[in-house]
């Protein structure tokens, strides 16, 4: 039985959003992402814990959590639900979280469902929900037709029209021997897979882009303390705000700020922060930095372009694997550093000159961003920006993987199989039944019968 | 005016692949049954191509030995071919055919027939149909003769109003120039069912003296056997080849300048024809693009000279047929024996049926075959064993034996019949099972014999082989994983050096690798029976699969078990959306299961149904 998530509350009202964790690992899932102020008393079962959601380090959102154990849970199944900040972006982020650890995304209805198969079901809650699963399928309904008439049902159903060929023809091939078809090589049937499998590849690593417009990036800062960063990141907020005064003693580890890049949400965590507070253990502030910077959706790289490199800022620029933005800043001084050296280093990273005491450079930082964040997306190829799509579209993928190790086994019956997997996978985008879908393709398609 | 003849438990009307499994599985489970045919030359005859089996249907036929059936035991028998097919493909569409001697085939079914305690055998047309309080209670026959019953299995194929057209020329007749069924349509009707007109096929026959078979590719039987019945020994025979052929562009040219004869485009024929089945006018007008169509020569029987053109089924005039086959190399001079028809008949929409067959409105009123608005001989036999299983078990006051998409191709093609009707002859594909790696011909035996064992059917005999086979499997993976192969014995097996050892188990997942290498590698192995090695080779390579697919049935199960009561009033539940509301007061599906595969149910509108049902339990507790 899978563990399934979803947000329970409609999305963008009140002031609180329900993600809500079914299955036998939910309880894995919450102690994963739910970190308890109270460390010492535990949860128990049915009783509501304060804390925050972490995806590591960080603190996603300041939570109440609540875990309860099967079978008197509204699905008769373990349940947990975090009660997070309302609104899109939050809740997202806390369900992406717990996606990620290890839950699926549950398709409408799920819950009640197995609720109901689990021969258990509150009526008051069936009733509201049964409302509540009214007003979505009106509003799935809307937007499906918006989709219907956009890029995102169009692509997607270009590449189902694909996989649909290709499974149409394993399949006529399996189902009529004797015919006189075309033999489909597994070599064929997998270059044609592997088009689809690039194709949506592309789509999915877009997707990255389309999230970020919708959710916001996370853009982690780094560099040595007397490279001008704090004046730059000031420059960036365009408005004189020391974050070094960051309140002492808060529990915050990293100092974050949110500004918008052209239209972008972004997050801004300054790494160095960190280190100042912790001189005495360098070692670790600094491996901690790193950790930051693995999971950053782009590092901007401030760079003192008025003295060499040290050490430390070449290894850095060697290690980073997210985009990299490199800010040559103190441009107005006396330049001891060059672009390519740090391309040397760092082959495709964005540079920039900028001179946080003059104000030269800031929009082309802003713009070197964006495009980081983006990858060189543009906005209008990033059409997959629903976390729902982009897992539809990820599972698809995985199963095209297992389709292209079938064919090159020359198990085609199970290949077939796993091109249908990758099918429904999308048309948990589209909407749509794969079986009577592939029938008709096959006698659309070939000459068959006795 | 009607006289008593005699009662029965069961009256199964009409004798062809249907009528012949659902008679012997209710006389075998006990039930006084009485199998009426309209002709008695016509038992268990193939009208249309000389073999059973092939993809997906040859998995239909191991379903119906493994249950305890007739056909996989009387095709063994009868063969003069066998091929397994698709072997290159994966296991799960590996298909079994044969080649039936068609003459043979029959006189072997009925001497199962008339050797059958239980059953009576009769020649008789049924008239009319009698009930009394929405249930069966007797047959009539044209000749006046009342048959009290308290079951009854319709399995008439073709025969109700069947029409046979060639050219202009059109015969109130059934297939192979026998009579037809003119009464029952209008009892049916009488009943309740809206009867449809479905159309079908079948080629010309040919004298085999007037082709030159050497132009052709012969295409011979397999060395190696495999029977159908998992009864059957090893079998050896002689065997005979088919032919394979095509048409040519002339072909081609003729039928496109004849077109306005053929009945299909001119507008003669109004039945429903099936996709997969087109005739070969049908052929070359959809794919004009294509420059031959294969064709194959496969013999009647040993003891005739008529062969059987598959791939050029026909309904044009005389003089065209003529001249179409003869415009294919080595059929110059060819001589027609049986010209080329189409075949238009009337048969129920399915889905008016219970899930066991059973008529919705009608107890006691069974329908199984053509008549349900499938085609094939081996769709016919599943039905038929289906329906006759489940009425003997109503009448014995007995559970229902429901096969599940995911137990058995029976069940894909009884819960597609039934579920989602068809609009077309239907017929049956490995694609149409979603499960088909679990559905698989070599295991039919181990997935239906306990059940059909179980209901009284399956003998003890064909039960302990299963057993048999089932714990064999078994014990040898085991076996498999916990023996390590030596560096040198998996050298011997690979042909390539190794460093160290594998367990045995690791070692057959690679391609190519079969048990019997292990067991000449490594002597600790034992020796087993193929089908033993076959199970352990198929359950350790496709592991991954197979659990895949495994937890997709669990999945499937856990609404498949919750039953929809009868009484459910559809029109009543706010919430369901219009359509959605519309197709279930239509199709009123058995279980929630069978509800989500309608077509135009959304999740949103099962989750509606299961907040009823809940309401309904509870009201129903209280």
């Amino acid at each position: 039985m899978e563990t399934i998530a979803s947000i329970a509350t409609a999305v963008g009202m009140g002031g609180i959003a329900i993600v809500r964790i079914s299955g036998p690992e939910a309880r894995n899932i919450l102690t994963r992402v739910f970190a308890p102020k109270n460390t010492k008393r535990g949860m128990r079962s049915h009783q509501l814990t304060y804390g925050w959601v972490v995806e590591g380090e960080e603190r996603v959102d300041e939570c109440m959590a609540v875990f309860m154990r099967a079978p008197h849970t509204y699905t008769t199944e373990d349940v947990a639900e975090i009660q997070c900040h309302g609104g899109r972006v939050a809740a997202d982020r806390v369900l992406e979280a717990v996606l990620h650890n290890g839950a699926r995304l549950a398709e409408p209805g799920e819950f009640t469902k197995r609720a109901f198969l689990g021969g258990r079901i509150d009526l008051a809650q069936a009733e509201s929900v049964m409302d509540l699963i009214g007003a979505k399928t009106a509003r799935a309904a809307k937007r499906s037709m918006q989709q219907m008439d956009g890029d995102l049902s169009r692509r997607i159903h270009q590449l189902q029209d694909q996989l649909l060929d290709t499974v149409a023809y394993l399949e006529a091939y399996l189902d009529y021997p004797d015919e006189d078809i075309e033999e489909m090589t597994a070599e064929q049937a997998a270059l044609r897979v592997r088009a689809v499998q690039q194709e949506l590849g592309r789509a999915a690593g877009n997707a990255r882009a389309g999230r970020m417009l919708s959710a916001g990036a996370r853009i982690v800062l780094a560099g040595s303390p007397n490279t001008g960063k704090s004046s730059l990141l000031n420059g960036l907020l365009r408005e004189q705000r020391a974050i070094v005064t960051a309140a002492p003693g808060t529990t915050r580890d990293l100092l974050r700020e949110e500004l918008d890049l052209n239209g972008l949400p972004v997050v801004l965590v300054d790494t160095a922060g960190l280190r100042k507070a912790q001189d005495e253990v360098e070692s670790i502030g600094i491996g901690r930095a790193r950790e930051e910077i693995d999971r950053a959706d782009v590092t901007l790289m401030v760079l003192d372009a008025a003295r060499e490199m040290d050490e430390e800022e070449r290894a850095l620029l060697k290690k980073v694997e997210t985009p990299l933005v490199v800010a040559m800043n103190k441009s107005d001084l006396e330049r001891r550093l060059e672009k390519e050296q740090v391309l040397a280093l760092a082959p495709g990273a964005w540079t920039v000159e900028t001179s946080a005491k003059t104000g030269q450079g800031l929009d082309a930082l802003r713009r070197a961003l964006f495009q980081a964040a983006l990858q060189g997306a543009s906005p209008e190829e990033a059409y997959l920006t629903r976390e729902r799509h982009v897992q539809a579209a990820l599972r698809a993928l995985e199963a095209l993987q297992r389709a292209q190790e079938a064919l090159a086994s020359a198990t085609l019956d199970c290949a077939a199989l796993d091109l249908r997997a990758a099918w429904e996978a999308l048309g948990a985008i589209t909407g749509a039944n794969a079986t009577e879908d592939v029938v008709d393709r096959i006698f659309e398609k070939f000459c068959l019968g006795k | 005016m009607p006289f008593f003849a005699e009662s029965y438990e069961i009256v199964v009307v009409g004798a062809g692949h249907a009528g012949c499994e659902a008679a012997l599985a209710c006389a075998r489970m006990g039930c006084r049954t009485l199998l009426l045919t309209l002709n008695m030359d016509g038992v268990a005859l193939m009208p249309c191509n000389p073999s059973i089996g092939g993809t997906a249907k040859g998995h239909l036929v191991r379903e119906v030995d493994a249950l305890g059936g007739e056909m996989g035991r009387a095709i063994d028998d009868t063969f003069i071919q066998s091929r397994m097919l698709n072997t290159g493909k994966g296991p799960a569409v590996h298909s079994l055919r044969a080649q039936a001697d068609k003459k043979q085939y029959q006189r072997r079914m009925l001497h199962a027939l008339q050797h059958q305690q239980g059953l009576t055998l009769k020649q008789g047309e049924v008239a009319d149909i009698h009930t009394e309080n929405g249930r069966v209670t007797g047959v009539t026959t044209t000749t006046g003769a009342l048959y009290p019953c308290r079951a009854v299995i319709v399995a008439t194929g073709v025969y109700l109003k069947s029409r046979v057209i060639i050219g202009e020329t059109h015969a109130d007749a059934g297939p192979s120039g026998l009579g037809n069924a003119k009464s029952l349509s209008q009892a049916l009707t009488g009943l309740g069912f809206a009867l449809r007109r479905f159309k079908t096929g079948t080629p010309a026959r040919v004298d085999s003296r007037t082709v030159d078979f050497s132009k052709f590719i012969p295409q011979p039987g397999d060395e190696r056997i495999v029977p159908f019945s998992f009864l059957s020994p090893r079998l050896e025979r002689e065997q005979v080849p088919c032919y394979l052929g095509y048409t040519t562009q002339e072909t081609h040219r003729i039928i496109r300048e004849n077109l306005h004869r053929a009945p299909l485009f001119s507008g003669d024929i109004n039945g429903v024809g099936p996709r997969y089945c087109p005739s070969i006018e049908d052929k070359v007008v959809r794919f004009a693009d294509r420059e031959r169509h294969p064709l194959f020569l496969e013999p009647e029987g040993l003891d005739t000279l008529e062969w059987y053109v598959q791939g050029m089924s026909s309904s044009m005039p005389e003089d065209v047929q003529y001249r179409i086959y003869r415009s294919i190399p080595g059929m110059e001079r060819v001589q027609l024996t049986r010209l080329a028809y189409a075949i238009e008949y009337d048969c129920i929409d399915p889905t008016r049926l219970r899930p066991t067959l059973e008529a919705k409105e009608v107890g006691g009123l069974y329908f199984a075959g053509q008549i349900n608005g499938s085609s094939g001989y081996e769709e016919a036999a599943a039905q038929g064993l289906y329906a006759g299983i489940n009425a003997a078990l109503a009448l014995a006051g007995r559970e229902p034996m429901i096969l599940s998409r995911a137990d058995a191709y029976i069940g894909v093609l009884v819960d597609d019949l039934t579920g989602k009707g068809t609009n077309e002859p239907y017929r049956m594909m490995t694609s149409r099972a979603e499960y088909r790696l679990l559905l698989r011909q070599d295991n039919a035996d181990l997935r239906l014999t306990e059940t059909g064992y179980r209901i009284g059917l399956a003998s003890s005999e064909r039960y302990e082989r299963m057993c048999d086979k089932r714990q064999g499997a078994q014990d040898l993976i085991q076996r498999l994983r916990s023996t390590s192969l030596r560096a040198a014995q998996v050298e011997s097996v690979l042909g390539e050096e190794s460093a160290a050892g594998i367990l045995a188990a690791d070692l057959l997942k690679r391609a190519n690798v079969r048990y019997t290498d292990l067991a000449a590698a490594c002597p600790e192995l034992p020796q087993v029976r193929q089908e033993i090695a076959e199970q352990a080779e198929i359950t350790l390579r496709y592991e991954g699969y197979l659990l895949r697919q495994e937890r997709q049935v669990e999945e499937f199960k856990r609404t498949e078990n919750v039953r929809i009561p009868n009484n459910i009033d559809y029109n009543n539940i706010t919430g369901l959306r219009i359509e959605a509301r519309q197709k279930l007061d239509r199709l009123r599906p058995e279980t929630l299961g069978a509800a989500q595969r309608i077509s135009g149910v959304s999740p949103g509108d099962l989750a509606v149904l299961m907040i009823k049902l809940e309401q309904m339990r509870r009201e129903g507790k209280k």
